[in-house]
């Protein structure tokens, strides 16, 4: 009788075990968003014009050659401008990257990040992406950004981006590289990125 | 008393063993961090061809968790994070890494040739399969996952259009079952807890 009274001990006690062990992992989750936006502020530089500082610049590895042109497998050789002497119009063929950075405005007026312009890409674009229903992501060109007064605007995956189009280099990771962003009012600024994984 | 009593403890050894392995497979009840289907359902089937130009079936690939996202290779915005993410789960795996597929299929098939798909992929990571077919291909694999895919003209911007796209990553399991779907921006923690449930490594 002692061992039948053992045995259902042993079946409780393990199915506790196993249960409870179960249990306690389920909770803890769900903020899924929230690990990407910290790393907005990694980098500690800044830059400054008028009442607007820029900082946490960062822009996502990116090679600059897709392929195409050459038939190396896509190899990043740095062949960049050679064939691209009287091409059709818009059509490159190279890739695009992105800068991100967060924006504040110091002032009392609001301010408008109106253009960039960079030597590592062709194109530079300001892009924001919206989110439809059932999460379909819908990219936009903008015509400018906006800080608001006494306010910050961060550029950020999923969200406002400086694109890159066309780039004429890679961007690799611990490369800085620099962007010319344009205020409406702050004026131009020469802005340092660094290339890092998010 | 041993004679007597083995056939008795013989019953009572199968029913704990019975009761063990019910207990493992019921309360091993894991809560998905990512979003999960009522009913579980077979993973829609398709074929599409890879950046080397051999076929790509879906059902080819039972014995390993897939992850499928659909993107373009003139995306520089979501779709990097979300392979970038998807490359960042796969080192986390470690060495349960080999159990897991991720597949990348353009919905830009008039841009996206297989040579730019393929230097596109290989910038997360050199596991990353990279598929492509004709409009007439791929479009029955989007409405079978849901997947919208709508091209956008950008009149001035130099990228010409993108393509509006839903960007998820669906995730199908070892045997086929389509069992969970991943939104953008999930955290790399979340998906890679998901994943590494799917790739059956604890017991």
């Amino acid at each position: 009788m002692d061992i039948r009274k053992f045995f259902v001990m042993l079946i409780v006690a393990l199915f506790v075990a196993a249960c409870g062990a179960s249990g306690t992992t389920t909770e803890s989750e769900t903020d899924a968003d929230t690990a990407s936006e910290g790393d907005a502020g990694a980098t500690s530089a800044e830059a400054s014009a008028g009442s607007i500082t820029i900082s946490g610049m960062w822009a996502r590895p990116s090679s600059a050659m897709m392929g195409e042109m050459d038939h190396g497998e896509g190899e990043m050789d740095h062949g960049e401008g050679e064939m691209d002497h009287g091409d059709e119009g818009m059509s490159h063929g190279g890739n695009n990257g992105a800068a991100y950075m967060v924006i504040s405005n110091s002032g009392e007026e609001v301010d408008r990040l109106v253009s960039a312009s960079s030597n590592v890409a062709e194109t530079v674009e300001l892009h924001t992406v919206e989110e439809g229903d059932g999460g379909v992501m819908a990219m936009r060109q903008v015509e400018a950004i906006e800080v608001p007064a006494g306010g910050e605007t961060t550029l950020e995956p999923g969200g406002f981006h400086v694109m890159l189009i066309g780039l004429t280099q890679d961007l690799t990771p611990g490369d800085t590289f620099n962007v010319t962003l344009e205020f409406e009012t702050a004026g131009a600024m020469d802005v340092a990125f660094e290339v890092r994984e998010m | 008393m041993f004679a007597f009593t083995s056939r008795r403890s013989l019953i009572l050894i199968v029913s704990i063993g019975t009761l063990v392995a019910i207990m493992l497979s019921s309360c091993s009840n894991y809560d998905f961090r990512g979003g999960t289907t009522e009913t579980l359902i077979e993973a829609p089937d398709f074929t599409l061809t890879d950046t080397n130009g051999e076929p790509f079936r879906l059902s080819d690939h039972r014995g390993k968790v897939v992850m499928l996202f659909f993107g373009f290779t003139n995306c520089p915005d979501i779709c990097p994070t979300s392979l970038g993410e998807m490359a960042a789960v796969k080192r986390q795996l470690g060495n349960k890494a080999d159990r897991v597929e991720m597949v990348f299929v353009t919905v830009d098939p008039e841009r996206d040739t297989p040579e730019r798909l393929e230097a596109y992929v290989k910038q997360f990571d050199e596991s990353i399969i990279g598929l492509h077919g004709t409009p007439e291909e791929l479009e029955p694999v989007f409405k079978s996952y849901g997947v919208i895919a709508e091209r956008r003209e950008l009149p001035d911007s130099a990228v010409g259009y993108v393509m509006d796209h839903t960007a998820s990553i669906y995730t199908i399991d070892r045997s086929g079952i389509w069992r969970v779907v991943f939104p953008f921006g999930m955290s790399v923690e979340d998906i890679t807890s998901d994943i590494e449930y799917l790739t059956g490594g604890w017991f």
